[in-house]
């Protein structure tokens, strides 16, 4: 062995092997997990097969977390996304207004996720809650209960909560990509006489695919993460009408004890993930000025 | 876009992101009655008490403690071992050495807290459960992606001249890196670590899996458990005064260091 490659993995295996130890391990061991039917860290592990997966095709919970999951992908997505563009759009010529906003859009990503549940939480609380009292005042229908106690309601409020956490990055990634705009393309539209909606339309929206494609992979890793804002706000409830997929398998795994199916939810949730990838990579992944060659990629 | 209506867009949606937090806020200096009245009232008279009694009855000396020890730990290690990833990643490449970095790549699209049930038995097997090193070594390993992939970016952007300098020097390929490259990188890693930084620190999900007992628990879950207390004992003001030590000083460090915070989330995404 040269030198040189004594070098590659002396530098290489410490962070190799911990990743691998850790997160590889773990990974693998989900799906092999999920074939078993047991409890906790008894050693007895009965190999049941598919069956956990057929029980959870069939399980009522699951389909809802399912549903939510989607609900928050497809609603809170399109939010997002409408949000994002219009306030990068007007952000994009510097003042002290979007220098202030610019700042401060990021608070709720520094903040932890425990603090923005809690926070939200207490938005909504019955009585005095800032949502509900000032809602109350200028006539917003709220059910009596509550709305975090109504299904439904609640589940509107998680995905306020959601959008209202990730929109900064998005406004920063989508400004981003318009300050990386060609300003060559933009003075020739100026020139052409396609100015505002037009150009939006026609010029700038086409040309942020790339950004529109990061985006889209990051709502969809960002939604299928969800976990600590539902776990805080509602624990999942009220009888489990904002349960999501991590949450539910976070429930089955430590509260019923019933680790074999808390792994399927986990393989369950990971093939989600890989479709939703692929899928987003087949619809926006090419690049809409060139979609022969990247075809032959 | 219109003038006019693109400001009023920016200043609801700067108001937006800020209420909830000036409300957090300003609820912190209530008395409890206070808390349960009128929202948007004044405090009669501002109840600094409540951040004392928040202190101690979270038990923040503690929480506050492990979770400098676990922040600090995970980048004592996760910083050297990271580069030292990066930088052979990007300038040795091997056969596989794509293959490597593009696993870190996809580590970095799945939520960790998937596979969080294995993680949690292969602990207990090791006797590693509710343990400060065992937390620290599943917040390394869940760091890494990010961290070997943005260095890995940084280290790319060094021009090869200076190892080949360093060699005729009379260096090693360690010392080059160490003596060399590790310093030159130095700004950007200083950016990591504090992006890192703060995402240890509100890190919940792994910790409420994996670090329950008190020599173990840092502050977002001991934050979580004082709102569970606090809700039964309805002592709101302490509550929210809890909550705004918690975010307090996150919003500050984010404030200093605004600019490289932001290029390293985009450094993040742009590339992927």
């Amino acid at each position: 062995m040269n030198q040189r490659t004594r070098f590659i993995i002396g530098f290489l295996s410490p962070a190799l092997l911990i990743y691998g130890f850790l997160v590889g391990v773990p990974l693998v061991q989900s799906f092999y997990y999920s074939l078993f039917r047991w409890r906790g860290i008894s050693t007895n592990m009965k190999f049941v097969g598919a069956k956990n997966l057929v029980e959870l095709a069939q399980d009522d919970v699951m389909h809802t977390a399912t549903i939510n999951q989607f609900l928050l992908l497809v609603c809170g997505g399109m939010m997002i996304l409408m949000f994002a563009i219009s306030i990068a759009h007007a952000l994009h010529k510097p003042t002290a207004l979007g220098k202030t906003v610019q700042a401060i859009m990021l608070f709720p990503q520094v903040v932890s996720l425990v603090v923005i549940g809690i926070m939200w939480q207490f938005m909504w609380e019955p009585h005095y809650g800032l949502m509900i009292a000032s809602g109350r005042k200028i006539g917003v229908p709220y059910p009596p209960g509550g709305v975090l106690g109504v299904a439904g309601w609640a589940n509107f409020a998680i995905l306020l909560a959601f959008v209202w956490h990730a929109i900064g990055f998005y406004v920063m990634l989508f400004g981003a990509g318009l300050r990386n705009l060609d300003s060559e393309i933009m003075e020739a539209c100026e020139l052409d006489g396609a100015s505002g909606w037009t150009r939006f339309r026609r010029v700038t929206w086409p040309m942020l695919w790339a950004v529109k494609r990061v985006a889209v992979i990051y709502i969809v890793s960002n939604v299928m993460g969800t976990f600590v804002l539902v776990k805080m706000m509602t624990r999942g409830g009220p009888d489990n009408a904002t349960q999501v997929l991590l949450t539910y398998m976070q429930e089955k795994g430590y509260e019923q004890s019933k680790m074999g199916q808390a792994c399927a939810i986990a393989v369950y949730s990971f093939f989600i993930a890989m479709i939703l990838g692929a899928l987003v990579w087949r619809v926006i992944g090419r690049n809409p000025e060139n979609p022969r060659r990247s075809h032959a990629i | 876009m219109n003038k006019f209506l693109g400001k009023t867009l920016l200043v609801l949606f700067g108001i937006t992101i800020l209420v909830p937090f000036l409300w957090m806020i300003l609820s912190s200096l209530k008395t409890t009655r206070e808390v349960t009245g009128v929202p948007w009232a004044m405090p009669a008279s501002p109840q600094f008490g409540n951040f004392g009694r928040a202190w101690s009855d979270g038990n923040f000396t503690t929480t506050v403690w492990n979770s400098i020890i676990a922040t600090v730990g995970t980048l004592v290690i996760l910083i050297p071992i990271g580069s030292m990833a990066a930088y052979v990643l990007v300038k040795y490449p091997f056969k596989g050495s794509r293959l490597i970095l593009n696993s870190f790549m996809g580590g970095l699209m799945f939520p960790n807290f998937l596979v969080v049930i294995p993680l949690y038995l292969l602990l207990a097997k090791l006797g590693m459960l509710n343990t400060k090193i065992g937390l620290i070594l599943v917040y390394v390993a869940y760091s890494l992606a990010f961290t070997v992939f943005v260095l890995s970016g940084f280290f790319e952007q060094l021009p090869n001249e200076l190892i080949e300098a360093s060699f005729l020097d009379g260096c090693s390929h360690s010392a080059c890196f160490w003596r060399v490259m590790f310093p030159l990188a130095k700004p950007g890693i200083l950016v990591v670590a504090i992006f890192n930084a703060i995402g240890l620190w509100n890190e919940y999900p792994l910790a409420f899996v994996l670090a329950q007992t008190n020599n173990v628990k840092t502050l977002p879950i001991g934050i979580a458990e004082m709102a569970d207390n606090m809700q039964m004992t309805a002592s709101y003001g302490p509550l929210f005064a809890g909550i705004v030590i918690v975010m307090l000083p996150m919003m500050i460090v984010y404030l200093i260091f605004k600019d490289q915070i932001q290029k390293t989330m985009l450094a993040g995404a742009l590339k992927g």
